[in-house]
Parts: C-alpha cells; sequence; structure tokens
C-alpha cells in the first residue's frame, strides 16, 4: 500500500491499533471513533460471517454494540464497490433497523480468504458530509480495512475454537491428559488434576488402577499422532460403580449357592428325623415302658418337631418365596429370631413386640432378611463389650401411619461422618469374616421397594440406633 | 398283605415295618435300589413304600423296571420339596416327608382293598 494513502486523518498507529484488533466489537469501536471525527456518525452496520456461527450481523453506535445472528445476506445488499446512498443499502438497512436511515456509505470488505469465502459488507451511517466526500477517504483504504477486518475474524474464529475445546476438555467426567512420547503430560483436564492431584496422589502413569476413597480409576490409553509424533491419550475410567455392581453379583451367586446348598442340607435332614419322629411315636406307644422313660422319649420328639420347624422355617426364608402379602411384622420378627439364637443369646437381647397386629404389605421373605439383618448387625456391635454391659433392643410399634421396627444397641455406635456411608454397598466397619458391607445396602434396598425407609439415629443405650418404617395396610 | 419298603433311612424302614406288622401284614424292606427290585419282583406286594433318592438304582427308574406285577399299589416317598404329585405319573399316592406313618398306612390298605379285595389274604 503506498504510503501516500496514509493521512494525517487515518494515521499509521491507527492502522497498527486496527491490525492487532482481537474482537469484531474493537474493530467497530475503532472505525466509528475515526469516522467520528471525519464527520457525525450515526452507526456502524456489518455484515460479516464467521466460522462458528455462520453469518453475524452487528449494529455499532454511540449506545455500543449489538450482535445478533441472521439468516443470510439479502443478494441485493451486496455492493461491488464503494457506493453511497444506494436506494437498495437504504431499503434494506431500514428494514433492518426499522427506522429510515441517513447517509449511507457502503464499504464491501472481501475477507474471502479468511472469512470462508462470504463476502462482508460495511454500512456508515452518517450526517453533515457530502457522502462523496467520505467515500473518497475509504477508497484508497478500503483493501486494507478489509485485511484487518479479514484477520480479527480469523482471531475471534481461532478464539471461539480454543474456548471450545478447552470447554470440552474439561468437561469431560474422566480425569485425561495427553502425554508426549517420554511419558510427559502435556496437557491434562480439570478433572485430571482435582481427583488425581489434588488428592496428594503420587501420580505414576504405569499405574493400571488408582484407589481413592470411594472411587476407583482403571487406566485407559490409546496412541494418537499429530504432525507424525505420537502422543498418548491418557484416561481414568471410573470403574466404581460397575465393580460394585460386579462384586454384588458374585456376593449373590455365593449367596444363592449356599441357600441351595443350604436347602439341600435341609432336606437331607428331614428323611432321618421323619424316622426318628415316628420311631420316637411308637415307642411312646409302648406298653411295657415305665413313665419317666416315656415322658423322655416323649421329649424327643418335641425336640424333633422343634428341628422340623427349622428346617421349614429356613426352607421359607432361603427359597425365593418373594410374593407380597399383607402380613403381621409381629410374626414375620417372631419366626426369624430362632435363627439368630447363637447372637441374641450372649447380647443381652430383649424383644417387644407390639401388642396388636402390625399388618404390612410385603414380602415376609424379604423383610424377613431385614430384621435379621439388623439383628445381627447390633448383637455383632456389643460382641466387645462385658456382658454386664451387653445391650440389644428390639421393639416393634405403630407410629400413626406407620410399622416401626427399633433395633438399638449399646454398642460403640457409628461415626456422624459414616452415617451416609454405611448405607453404601460393601462399607463396613466389621472384621472380613464378619460382613460383607452389604447387609444394610440391601436392606435398605428391600426397605424401600416396599414405599418404607431404614433410617439410622443415636440410640440411647449410647449405640446405634435402626428404625425401619413401612406403611401400615389394612388388613 | 404283602408290603415292602423301600427306603436308605434304617429308622423309617423300621418304623412302617413295625406298624405295617402290627396291623397285621406281612413285610419285607430294602435299603438301597437294586436290592429293592429283586425283592419286588420275588416277594409280589401288595403294597410298595418307595423312596425316591435311593442308593445304586432311584425310585423313579426302579419303578420304570418293576413295573406293576401284580397291581400292586405304590407309594412314593421324598423329603424334597422339587418332587411333588406331578413329578411321578404311575404312582397311586405321594408323600412328601415327615408324614403320620398310621395314618397313611390306613390309607393305603384302603387303595389296595378298594382295588381288588378278593386277592388280599
Amino acid at each position: 500500500m503506498p504510503l501516500s494513502h496514509f493521512n494525517s486523518k487515518f494515521p499509521i498507529p491507527f492502522f497498527n491499533k486496527l491490525f492487532s484488533c482481537v474482537s469484531v466489537q474493537d474493530f467497530l469501536k475503532l472505525i466509528y471513533k475515526k469516522n467520528s471525527q471525519l464527520c457525525k456518525t450515526k452507526s456502524l452496520i456489518l455484515l460479516c460471517h464467521s466460522g462458528h456461527f455462520g453469518p453475524l450481523q452487528y449494529i455499532y453506535n454511540s449506545n455500543g454494540v449489538h450482535k445478533k445472528k441472521y439468516k443470510d445476506f439479502l443478494p441485493q445488499a451486496l455492493p461491488e464497490e464503494i457506493r453511497s446512498n444506494s436506494k437498495e443499502d437504504r431499503l434494506y438497512l431500514a428494514n433492518l433497523l426499522g427506522r429510515p436511515t441517513q447517509n449511507i456509505l457502503s464499504l464491501p470488505v472481501f475477507t474471502n480468504q479468511y472469512s470462508f469465502n462470504k463476502a462482508s459488507v460495511l454500512f456508515i451511517e452518517f450526517i453533515s458530509k457530502k457522502p462523496e466526500e467520505i467515500a473518497k477517504v475509504y477508497s484508497s483504504l478500503l483493501s486494507f480495512i478489509s485485511k484487518c477486518l479479514g484477520q480479527v475474524l480469523l482471531k475471534e474464529h481461532l478464539e471461539t475454537g480454543i474456548q471450545l475445546w478447552t470447554a470440552t476438555f474439561n468437561k469431560l467426567k474422566e480425569p485425561l491428559a495427553v502425554l508426549d512420547e517420554k511419558n510427559q503430560i502435556i496437557n491434562a483436564n480439570n478433572h485430571f488434576y482435582t481427583l488425581l492431584k489434588e488428592k496428594n496422589l503420587c501420580l505414576d502413569l504405569k499405574q493400571e488402577t488408582i484407589q481413592l476413597e470411594d472411587q476407583v480409576f482403571e487406566k485407559k490409553t490409546y496412541p494418537a499422532v499429530i504432525d507424525e509424533k505420537t502422543y498418548t491419550i491418557c484416561y481414568y475410567q471410573d470403574m466404581s460403580e460397575s465393580l460394585a455392581l460386579r462384586n454384588k453379583m458374585i456376593h449373590n451367586t455365593k449367596m444363592s449357592a449356599l441357600g441351595e446348598l443350604g436347602e439341600s442340607i435341609a432336606h437331607h435332614l428331614n428323611n432321618p428325623l421323619t424316622g426318628i419322629k415316628s420311631m420316637a411315636e411308637l415307642l411312646t406307644a409302648s406298653q411295657k415302658l415305665d413313665k419317666s422313660t416315656r415322658q423322655d422319649i416323649q421329649q424327643v420328639t418335641e425336640s424333633v418337631a422343634h428341628c422340623q420347624d427349622i428346617i421349614s422355617n429356613f426352607l421359607d426364608f432361603s427359597r425365593e418365596k418373594n410374593q407380597v402379602s399383607v402380613c403381621d411384622l409381629n410374626q414375620i420378627a417372631k419366626r426369624t429370631l430362632p435363627f439368630l439364637k447363637s447372637l441374641t443369646a450372649f447380647s443381652g437381647f430383649q424383644i417387644d413386640f407390639c401388642s396388636e397386629p402390625v399388618w404390612i404389605k410385603a414380602s415376609p421373605c424379604l423383610i424377613q432378611q431385614v430384621i435379621f439383618n439388623l439383628i445381627k448387625n447390633a448383637c455383632q456391635a456389643v460382641a466387645g463389650l462385658d456382658s454386664n454391659e451387653k445391650e440389644v433392643k428390639a421393639s416393634i410399634s405403630i407410629n400413626d401411619s406407620h410399622a416401626v421396627l427399633k433395633v438399638e444397641d449399646s454398642g460403640p455406635g457409628i461415626l456422624k461422618e459414616n452415617h451416609k456411608q454405611i448405607f453404601k454397598p460393601f462399607f463396613t466397619t466389621k472384621h472380613k469374616t464378619q460382613g460383607t458391607g452389604l447387609g444394610l445396602n440391601v436392606s435398605k434396598s428391600i426397605v424401600e421397594r416396599f414405599k418404607g425407609s431404614l433410617l439410622i439415629e443415636n440410640s440411647f443405650l449410647g449405640g446405634a440406633c435402626f428404625k425401619m418404617t413401612l406403611p401400615l395396610s389394612a388388613f | 398283605m404283602r408290603v415292602l419298603i423301600i427306603d436308605d433311612e434304617n429308622l423309617i424302614r423300621k418304623c412302617l415295618s413295625h406298624i405295617a406288622i402290627s396291623r397285621g401284614h406281612t413285610t419285607k424292606t430294602e435299603k438301597d435300589g437294586v436290592k429293592g427290585l429283586n425283592t419286588w419282583l420275588s416277594f409280589q406286594p401288595h403294597l410298595v413304600f418307595l423312596d425316591v433318592l435311593l442308593p445304586f438304582l432311584d425310585g423313579l427308574s426302579l419303578l420304570k423296571k418293576a413295573g406293576r406285577q401284580n397291581h400292586e399299589k405304590i407309594i412314593m416317598m421324598s423329603a424334597h420339596y422339587y418332587f411333588d404329585r406331578k413329578s411321578f405319573e404311575n404312582v397311586d399316592l405321594f408323600v412328601k416327608k415327615p408324614f403320620d406313618m398310621t395314618k397313611i398306612l390306613q390309607v393305603a390298605e384302603n387303595l389296595v382293598l378298594n382295588s381288588k379285595p378278593e386277592a388280599i389274604p
């Protein structure tokens, strides 16, 4: 561009500024300011094309800038060279602005190479000077202004692109890092830093899994070739849920196998018991026996009946009889207690049944499982205490329209911070041989299945109090 | 009436046999399927108490091999819940252990008597 084109109205520093603009707003602001020195400028209207957002329309006036998307250029609004007060342009702008316009100078700014082969046009609306005079000033500068605008649009395009990618990268839920050939981190997302670095983990990139307090991450990698260099994209997948699910499944399979085994044992026991019972009955009927022997044999019969009760109870418990029925919570609890005898006998156990039937609508077998879990937990909680300090209290009551089962103990209790955790799968404070960490999780889901709740409170006995609430049902 | 009892549980064999004898029947007992089949064929019982799970030859296979020799009545017994009446087609009665032996014997006697009263000594 010949130096003579830079006149006192448009000095070189102005063009330097214009060239280094990073946004269309700044660009328009500069032009507006400069133009105001030439004549009274009312507004600038720029129609251009952005790579990310498509056609854009900027209106710049003394109130600032107004930017919006619009459908496309009107064909007749595109000037091929600088023109002033063209009828078409004024009509087009009147439609666009919703008012009649003043003098209009239309500058075709061909930013093709930067703005994706779409032409742009800048309209200058002004008063007080003859349009031809202003047109003359711009005619020699047009190509330079075009270049500047092209540059600005490209910068905006890049900026938006970077923002989009950074946001995407950071919004990814998985911690992700890009490594170079020497396994140095060259880029990583926010999750990577917060989850892995802020937890003071000395991150070994060779490590396949990372164990956090309640999360497990598994490393996955794949190569990416960029500019003939091989990078490794390395991301950590949160496996906590799927691991929990897998463990739950293993546990379930194990339990059902145990259940089957137990059932088979129970059935096999029935066989000899039948014999013992019949034999004892036969003997009692015999005339030859004295009274005390007869009584002894009578006791054998009773014990056999008891054994058979236990077996049939066990079979009901283990079989998948999940049918929902209306049942009395008192009865369910009574049928569960024999299974817990070995624990309750040494735990200072007491149970208060409700004086009237407590009808609930649920699967008795599943509720039995919940009661079993709660009482077992309570008894295990007091196991370490002296026998005179051991206390486990269970009670069944009716509260408004709800059946309530409370199980509380005098054990060490559950720390407040663990109150939420305690219902999570595999959370346990017990020794491995005593618990899987599933009991309470399963219990809670059972209770919630029947529209009830299982809550933990502090007990006046000193330990924990579990409160199961189920809606009462009409018998 | 000849009563054959095939069960691997000693006490059940003893009790059933005892009750049957006390009611005036002749009994034989066997503790496995193979011996049970032989005795069945030679003894020609009027009434058979047959357990399902037996050593060497299970109750059902035994029943198939023996067939009905002499219009004898067959009472199947099992402690296992997965067997029920529907599991056995060719059987006159199915009882789940534990059961009241005296009562079941009475029912069984009636079954035999009602079908062929003249053949019973």
